[in-house]
């Protein structure tokens, strides 16, 4: 019996300790980035524009990422959501479904390199939009696409089926019924699923790598066919090629704002849960 | 009181897939009474006024035949426009279930979708809904709160109020009181009650003594057949089928 | 289909209570007319089964509507408590009967007095009445609607004994003023008896079937 105590006490402690470890990793990486790239966080440092190479700030880089951002949400969001009515409300329980489904769920294991790939032969080259913007954000949606979908879909089933009775009772048409009510109903869980799939765009490297410009540009695009900056392919470009602190420490600065607008999205996304979750009781799945 | 008849079932057969459902059942529901189908459990009741408001129609094993008969006209002719039926025929449900939005936009729901108002006339027939609900004292001051934040026996009436709205003729409950503590239940039953000076007001209820408390005319179903069906004095004092007197004096279901 | 309801422990209990007054009803009612044909002093006994009678009549409303208020009865259930809230009033109004029979000698000069004039329609008129009890008893018992509707019938030969022997007595009086008085209670409180015994039996009936008789009286 006391044999049992014992064991009880050093499982508790072992699982305490795995626990913390994966804590650690996360809080050393932060604390790492912070510490290192701390210094760099100027106003100089956010308003300008890189300069020869290693010198200068990151504006274009941060704004570059924000439109890739914008223009991949634009394609994959409406896409998304749509797919998931699909999905949810109209598509025949028949081996066409299964396939179709089979296959947006696939999408989600491609390696991002070979989307990116994908997007430098088919849009750049094939379709002739250049490394650009609209390319580097197009490719990132075909990316988030999946998730979009798939988020879009879970919520709308998540709805329960009495709303759409109750609807249907009151003389309300199908379409009426998934417009004005199970979509506004699943609109948080949408909500939260695009911002989560936003999050993994933003710092998707592979694909903005291959489509979208260089990271390196010192202009911001005038025509959305124009090549855009972004701050991980910036990232990447200085720490490999760069061999000077100068170099070092940019990289780090542009890490740490890089989480932070992570992190950011991430708060406001928890944010937004809990308002929705108050104002309307509305549970997820 | 006119003694119309407002719905007739005539030898309406249904079933899922293979499954028969409901048996010949010719009944004629009198207009402006509180009408009450109880019978035990899988006895077809709420399958039977799923058929008055076609809600069936979303279940695609669902086979019917026979009539039924609203106001002169057979529900599933052809003709007949099956959301401006649901209008005319509204339903309550054994679990509340308002919208997740505001008490106001739960009740301005169906006239909207209708295009019946929109403005001041819209909020004149919310208001008469709640009224007529007897909710609108308890709400009048936060209809832009959720709705879910009412009580259970509020959603309910919230919901009733919702059904109100469209103006329908007949209004079909589906054990409306299942889920809810006696003190609501009382009140929805007094509800009821008061409905039908302008509604026809149909119930299901698995509980015997609801159906002895709250209905003009009580109906027996027994595995899809219609075994009884009469006026509610008569049924529960002097039934004159046998099983329907095993059934309410609790000798089985 | 019979498993035990909750409901039926307290007809049982209802069940118990008539019985219980079916028996002394009928003992009582026996041992008044034989007390006031035989003489014999019985009038203490008679007042406190009385008596016993009216509290278990009592008794039997209280259940009853203990078993209303707490089961929400129907149909045959329900008929059948009316029923024998009833029937135990006519059972207790049995007992008040013998009990006003048994008292009519003692008023007078105890039960010294022999009872003389009208003894034959006083012995015929007690045979009849206690066959018209033990037969609404037996209808209840075994829930007979033909053994009912005898008793119904069995009051008009009653009613006419009676109203017979009233017509006699204007017009043959006996000498004792206390014998003629004693005479005319005593027949008129065993029509009474009769009439509660039909009324009993037309409770019985409306327990059967439902329908309340009408036009008997």
């Amino acid at each position: 019996m006391v044999n049992e105590q014992v064991k009880e006490k050093y499982v508790k402690i072992f699982l305490y300790f795995t626990a913390s470890f994966s804590i650690l990793v996360l809080i050393a990486i932060m604390f790492f980035i912070a510490i290192k790239g701390m210094g760099m966080l100027t106003v100089e440092f956010l308003t300008t524009a890189p300069y020869r190479f290693e010198y200068g700030g990151i504006y274009p880089q941060i704004i570059g990422t924000l439109y890739l951002t914008g223009v991949c949400m634009v394609f994959a969001g409406p896409i998304g959501i749509l797919a998931g009515i699909y999905l949810s409300e109209y598509a025949p329980v028949n081996i066409i479904t299964k396939i179709l489904r089979f296959f947006v769920e696939s999408l989600a294991g491609v390696p991002s390199i070979v989307i990116g790939l994908f997007g430098l032969a088919f849009l750049v080259y094939y379709m002739h939009f250049q490394i650009s913007l609209f390319s580097g954000g197009l490719a990132l949606g075909f990316m988030i696409l999946p998730w979009t979908v798939r988020a879009s879909e879970e919520a709308i089933r998540a709805v329960p089926f009495s709303y759409r009775e109750a609807s249907l009772a009151l003389g309300a048409s199908k379409w009426q019924t998934i417009k004005e009510v199970v979509a506004k109903a699943a609109a948080p869980g949408i909500v939260t699923g695009l911002l989560l799939g936003l999050g993994k765009a933003i710092g998707e490297t592979a694909v903005v790598l291959l489509t979208a410009g260089s990271g390196l540009e010192s202009f911001l695009p005038r025509s959305i066919f124009e090549p855009v900056a972004s701050l991980p392919v910036y990232l990447y470009m200085i720490a490999t090629q760069g061999h000077t602190s100068e170099a070092y420490n940019r990289a780090y600065g542009a890490a740490l704002v890089l989480l932070g607008i992570f992190l950011v999205i991430n708060v406001f996304a928890s944010l937004l849960r809990n308002y929705y979750i108050k104002k309307h009781r509305v549970r997820f799945g | 009181m006119s003694n119309q008849t407002r719905i007739e079932t005539r030898n309406l057969n249904l079933r899922f897939g293979s499954a028969v459902v409901l048996k010949n059942l010719n009944m004629s529901i009198k207009s402006n009474f509180v009408t009450a189908i109880m019978g035990p459990s899988g006895c077809g009741k709420s399958t039977l006024i799923r058929t008055f408001n076609r809600l069936n129609d979303l279940i695609p094993e669902c086979h019917i035949e026979g009539e039924v008969i609203l106001n002169g006209m057979n529900i599933f002719d052809k003709k007949v426009d099956v959301v401006e039926l649901r209008k005319r025929v509204g339903m309550v449900f054994q679990k509340p279930n308002p919208f997740p939005k505001s008490i106001y936009d739960n009740v301005a729901y169906g006239p909207k979708m209708h295009g019946m108002a929109h403005g001041k006339k819209l909020d004149t027939i919310v208001e008469k809904s709640l009224k007529d609900a007897a909710l609108w004292a308890e709400v009048k001051d936060r209809l832009r709160d959720s709705a879910l934040s009412l009580s259970g026996g509020q959603q309910q009436r919230l919901c009733i109020a919702r059904t109100l709205s469209v103006q329908p003729e007949v209004i079909l409950l589906d054990e409306p009181c299942s889920a809810l503590d006696p003190a609501a239940t009382a009140k929805i039953e007094s509800l009821m009650v008061q409905l039908k000076k302008n509604y026809t007001v149909i119930v299901v209820t698995h509980n015997m003594q609801q159906a002895a408390r709250v209905s003009d005319y009580t109906a027996f179903l027994y595995l899809g057949e219609l075994m009884e069906y009469g006026e509610a004095e008569q049924v529960f004092k002097n039934p004159s089928n046998k099983l329907t007197e095993d059934f309410i004096t609790g000798r089985f279901g | 289909m019979s498993e035990k309801r909750l409901l039926d422990s307290g007809l049982n209990d209802l069940a118990d209570l008539l019985d219980d007054m079916c028996k002394l009803a009928t003992d009582t009612v026996s041992a008044s007319i034989q007390a006031y044909l035989e003489g014999g002093d019985v009038f203490i006994q008679v007042r406190q089964w009385s008596d016993t009678l009216f509290n278990l009549h009592t008794q039997v409303g209280d259940k009853a509507i203990e078993l209303i208020a707490r089961y929400q009865p129907v149909a045959t259930d329900l008929r059948l408590i009316k029923a024998s809230i009833e029937i135990s009033y006519d059972l207790s109004r049995f007992g008040r009967y013998a009990y006003d029979i048994s008292t009519i000698l003692k008023k007078f000069n105890g039960t010294r007095m022999r009872v003389e004039y009208g003894r034959d329609v006083i012995a015929e008129m007690g045979e009849r009445t206690m066959s018209m009890i033990k037969s609404s008893i037996k209808a209840y018992r075994t829930k007979n609607i033909q053994l009912a509707e005898k008793v119904g019938e069995d009051d008009k030969e009653i009613d006419e004994i009676y109203l017979n022997h009233l017509k006699y007595s204007a017009e043959n009086p006996p000498q004792s003023m206390e014998q003629l008085i004693a005479d005319i209670l005593t027949v008129r409180h065993l029509e009474r008896i009769a009439d509660h015994a039909v009324d009993l039996s037309s409770s019985v009936i409306y327990m059967i079937t439902g329908k309340p008789i009408s036009g008997w009286r």
